[in-house]
């Protein structure tokens, strides 16, 4: 796979677990920090499915896996609110790196996997994914200046108070399990994606490092139409180029780390308002 | 419609409502009225299903079956008395959802045409539209736009349009101006020909213009259940001083 290839087929993996992030924050207002699990889950599962399934069964199984993982992450929504479920999250990622990390130590056996399969031909991988992340973008973009989801509205409500949404008539279970479901789901897809390109995965693949990737895109795309594309233009592309350029693995790896950071920082601070709200 | 037998609620040692005997009508006004800490607002927890009560039983009064979290969460329409609608949501969004709930069961369903801006597609009966136009509330506003007092009629409409078997409405009349307090008790009068409405409020005089039944919270026991007509201003104030 070529040089570009490479580099955007890595943005198209953090677009995935960025857009996922954001969308989970913009729709039930819960940061979740748990990301790199549900992205992590999708590789590992898709690395061990694919020695005993064919790779689309293996790919299937692995984004369900990773849906089903973040809707019992979701299931303590109701309980574990606000601040406190980023908290909540962040935990559940640290509790799962030190399992995968600490692996071979608990099992006799690293959790290593070489060997993935790539999904289909390079040249269709990329070209595919790129054309297809463009169309449902713009669609979604068109789509979405006309018409607003009726999910959107039951999920905005339940954000703000089930209570309004019992006694609306909505169901906070069935509205989290189609989000943990989605958000879970996308993220899967990522790292099936991720474990395809690389050929290996591995625990180093996923720490706290790309919690703070995935939570400044999500951050970013939360906060306006372009903020997907500028963020993983900036905080994965640029360092990426960098990186192939000249400046070295470890100086791009902080340099992406310092960016994300002070990404999250400037967003908070000049977060503008909700969607409507006045200026 | 209900039955409140012997119903009460403890937080640690404090009894929030202790021995309550209540049998709730299928329709009319239900005013509970009294003092701050009376166990007004535990009350409508306990019948929205949001709050278990620590002894006793909630029944159905036809069947005397006992009505459990999930029937009183399935049957029952809150109006909470802080700020809880939605942001990043226009007001015609929130009640369309409340007309229509089962649209927002599946997330690739059916979606919401963001012009149709107008209150009569909703079909509201004349009180509630009346209610919005004294707020003035444009059906294209965004919630996180409204004021105190905008956003309590947009919850109360809201409630009233969400279709469950009982309303409880928890100070509907707080914060709103005098005509808007009338619209609101117009309302609450249309919704009681069909439900039985529940009302804590601190507004007596406007309470007891539109109340069936008024039952007295003390100290989380129940003083009485009394007609509107047969209880003064006055007495209702000397339960509060006695209880």
């Amino acid at each position: 796979m070529g040089f570009l290839g490479g580099i955007a087929i890595v943005c198209i993996v953090f677009a995935l677990g960025g857009w996922a992030t954001g969308w989970l924050a913009l729709r039930l207002r819960v940061l979740s920090i748990a990301s790199p699990v549900f992205l992590g889950s999708g590789a590992y599962t898709f690395a061990l499915l694919c020695r005993v399934a064919p790779v689309p069964v293996a790919a299937a199984g692995a984004i369900l896996g990773s849906g089903a993982l973040a809707v019992a992450l979701l299931s303590a929504r109701e309980r574990v609110v606000g601040t406190d479920f980023a908290l909540f999250s962040f935990c559940v990622q640290v509790s799962w790196l030190a399992l995968v990390s600490n692996w071979d130590a608990l099992t006799g056996g690293a959790l290593g996997l070489p060997g993935v399969p790539a999904l289909w031909g390079a040249t269709g991988l990329v070209g595919g994914l790129v054309t297809a992340s463009a169309v449902a973008f713009a669609v979604a973009a068109l789509w979405r200046r006309e018409r607003a989801a009726w999910f959107s509205v039951g999920a905005a409500v339940l954000a703000r108070s089930s209570e309004l949404g019992h006694s609306i008539g909505l169901s906070p279970l069935r509205t989290d399990t189609q989000a943990g479901l989605l958000y879970g789901g996308v993220n899967g897809a990522a790292g099936v994606l991720l474990a395809s390109y690389l050929g290996y995965v591995g625990p180093g693949s996923f720490d706290t490092s790309l919690s703070v990737l995935l939570v400044a895109i999500g951050v970013l795309s939360s906060v306006g139409r372009h903020g997907l594309l500028l963020g993983c233009a900036v905080l994965v592309a640029a360092p990426e180029l960098l990186r192939l350029g000249g400046l070295g693995t470890p100086r791009a790896a902080y340099l992406q780390l310092l960016l994300s950071g002070a990404v999250v920082a400037l967003a908070t601070v000049r977060r503008p308002p909700p969607v409507g709200a006045p200026s | 419609m209900l039955v409140l037998d012997d119903v009460g609620v403890s937080f640690g040692r404090r009894r929030a409502l202790d021995g309550l005997r209540l049998e709730l009508p299928e329709r009319g006004v239900v005013a509970v009225v009294g003092p701050n800490g009376a166990g007004k607002s535990t009350l409508l927890d306990v019948l929205a299903g949001f709050l278990r009560e620590s002894t006793g039983r909630v029944l159905g009064s036809r069947d005397g079956l006992e009505r459990g979290l999930r029937w009183r969460r399935q049957n029952a329409a809150r109006l909470h008395q802080g700020r809880v609608l939605p942001q990043g949501v226009q007001t015609f969004e929130l009640l369309s959802l409340a007309r229509n709930p089962t649209n927002a069961r599946w997330m690739f369903g059916t979606m919401l045409p963001r012009r149709v801006l107008d209150y009569s597609d909703l079909e509201l009966a004349p009180p509630f539209l009346d209610v919005l136009r004294l707020a003035a509330v444009g059906a294209d506003m965004p919630l996180d736009w409204l004021s105190w007092g905008q956003a309590r009629t947009v919850a109360f409409v809201t409630a009233s349009l969400a279709p469950k078997a009982y309303v409880l409405l928890d100070e509907p009349f707080a914060n709103l101006s005098p005509a808007l307090v009338e619209a609101t008790s117009l309302g609450i009068s249309e919704l009681a020909r069909e439900r039985l409405v529940v009302v804590v409020e601190h507004d007596l005089d406007a309470l007891l213009g539109i109340a069936n039944q008024v039952v007295v919270l003390v100290g989380g026991r129940l003083q009485g259940v009394f007609a509107p007509a047969a209880l003064s201003r006055d007495a209702l104030l000397s339960f509060f001083v006695s209880g």
